[in-house]
């Protein structure tokens, strides 16, 4: 998969990241490996959290973080050049996701570790994300993208657009549809009115 | 969806992740897998612009041997079952079910044709799951899904193309300590080459024709310590998708040797039984 060559200064998904999920991390140290190992430490736990959302599976997730790092590595001159690493890494964690999905790897992993794409049953509190990750699983990968993205990251529209390499109505439209099945599929269960 | 309905998704996507635990530092591996992905990026560049002889010379000078840092531990980062504690071979306790397929498809074998124990079936299936997927990460993007077979704990099912293939990674223990010479016979389809890697290991790289002049299959095999190391993809209807080198480039990676040295030093396939001379 291709590396992105480029963030865009100032995009919204890295300025929110950042307040959203913790203090940005100094990475203008990276010349070539220097503050990778810091990056990765600072920020594996919020790329971790996307990636579940992506793939319902803490294990494939867990990879799938893994994967990123690594990239990200491979390419450290020029992603701890960027102005925002931590959007870099995210464009990064996102395409890889989709990559893997066409190649279907990953969900025949996912498949033997939980028996299926949706998680499996679970009791008590739970149950909101068994929802939840069911939910999004029923959504095809780039919907689910599209719906992490601009609604857990919250990036903007045109930045999700750039990311996926689609335009802006597409974003729009698809996301539209996907929170419209969510809110049925969360609606049934009563979900969207008891979470506070 | 309202504004509401999008804080309420938010707010369970948030409680969602909330349970969580802490990874494990994920940056020493992410450090090693980068390392590779580097160096097999450099390679694959030399193999671009200097064609593929020119990049054989070249790309021995860039194996992992030279570099003293790959001698590191690595994990198998896509295995289900590693962990960042688990460096070298699979653990005790890993115990996930490895993607496993039958030999021949519609078939359904005997269940531990081998009688094995169980806690051993897991291990070889372990073992097994871990090259798979050490081979989905370092095959060319061309294969497209690599699939362990059910309790052959050396062969997969690799695609490619929309064609399936036959491929093996065995490390199987041998009283055979060197090398057959490398007989190369291009007249019959038989091509050997002598290459050098992880230090000064030497290894044949063979491209034999199979079943007709026009399809050949691909073959690399090795020594390490007390095996022998055979990694071959064989051809169906076409050739085989991988070439030697690109067998040996996965050879070359210093998480696939570590996986091979586990599987020396605690065998996963019985010994192979003396070699009959030929008369």
């Amino acid at each position: 998969m291709a590396v992105p060559t480029e963030v865009r200064p100032g995009s919204p998904a890295a300025g929110r990241d950042d307040v959203r999920h913790g203090p940005p991390v100094d990475v203008s140290a990276g010349a070539a490996d220097g503050g990778f190992e810091e990056f990765a430490r600072a920020g594996q736990q919020r790329l971790y959290r996307t990636a579940y959302l992506l793939c319902g599976d803490a294990e494939t997730a867990r990879d799938l973080t893994q994967t990123t790092l690594a990239k990200l590595y491979q390419h450290w001159r020029r992603a701890g050049a960027a102005d925002h690493p931590h959007a870099y890494a995210k464009k990064v964690l996102t395409r890889t996701f989709l990559a893997e999905r066409r190649r279907g790897l990953r969900d025949l992993l996912a498949l033997t570790r939980t028996g299926g794409m949706r998680p499996a049953p679970a009791a008590d509190h739970a149950d909101l994300r068994v929802t939840l990750l069911a939910a999004l699983a029923e959504l095809p990968p780039r919907a689910r993208a599209m719906v992490v993205l601009r609604y857990w990251d919250d990036q903007s529209v045109a930045s999700v657009a750039a990311l996926l390499r689609c335009s802006e109505a597409t974003v729009k439209s698809q996301c539209s549809r996907s929170l419209a099945r969510l809110r049925v599929r969360l609606g049934d269960t009563g979900l969207a009115t008891t979470g506070s | 969806m309202d504004t509401d309905d999008i804080t309420l998704l938010r707010s369970t996507m948030e409680r969602t992740v909330d349970d969580l635990p802490p990874l494990p530092d994920l940056a020493p591996l992410a450090v090693r897998e980068g390392r590779g992905r580097r160096l097999r990026a450099r390679i694959a560049i030399v193999t671009t612009a200097f064609g593929a002889v020119t990049a054989g010379a070249l790309g021995l000078t860039l194996l992992p041997g030279s570099n003293p840092e790959v001698t590191l531990p690595a994990a198998v980062p896509s295995s289900p079952g590693a962990t960042a504690s688990a460096s070298t071979g699979p653990s005790a306790s890993t115990t996930y079910a490895p993607v496993t397929i039958e030999e021949t498809p519609g078939v359904t074998p005997p269940d531990n044709p081998d009688g094995l124990p169980e806690a051993e079936r897991e291990r070889r299936a372990a073992h097994q799951q871990r090259v798979a997927a050490l081979l989905d990460e370092l095959l060319p993007p061309t294969v497209t899904e690599i699939r362990p077979v059910k309790d052959k704990v050396h062969v997969y099912r690799i695609a490619s193309g929309g064609e399936t293939f036959r491929m093996t990674v065995s490390v199987r223990p041998s009283d055979e300590s060197r090398l057959k010479p490398c007989v190369d016979e291009p007249v019959r389809g038989f091509r050997c080459e002598e290459v050098t890697f992880d230090g000064n290991r030497r290894a044949h790289l063979i491209s034999m024709a199979v079943n007709s002049q026009e399809t050949s299959g691909s073959y690399l095999d090795f020594r390490y310590g007390d095996s022998r190391v055979l990694l071959s993809v064989d051809p169906e209807n076409v050739s085989a998708p991988v070439t030697p080198r690109q067998l040996l480039a996965v050879a070359e990676d210093p998480r696939f040797l570590d996986q091979v040295r586990y599987a020396d030093e605690n065998p996963v396939e019985t010994k192979a039984p003396p070699a009959i001379e030929g008369g």
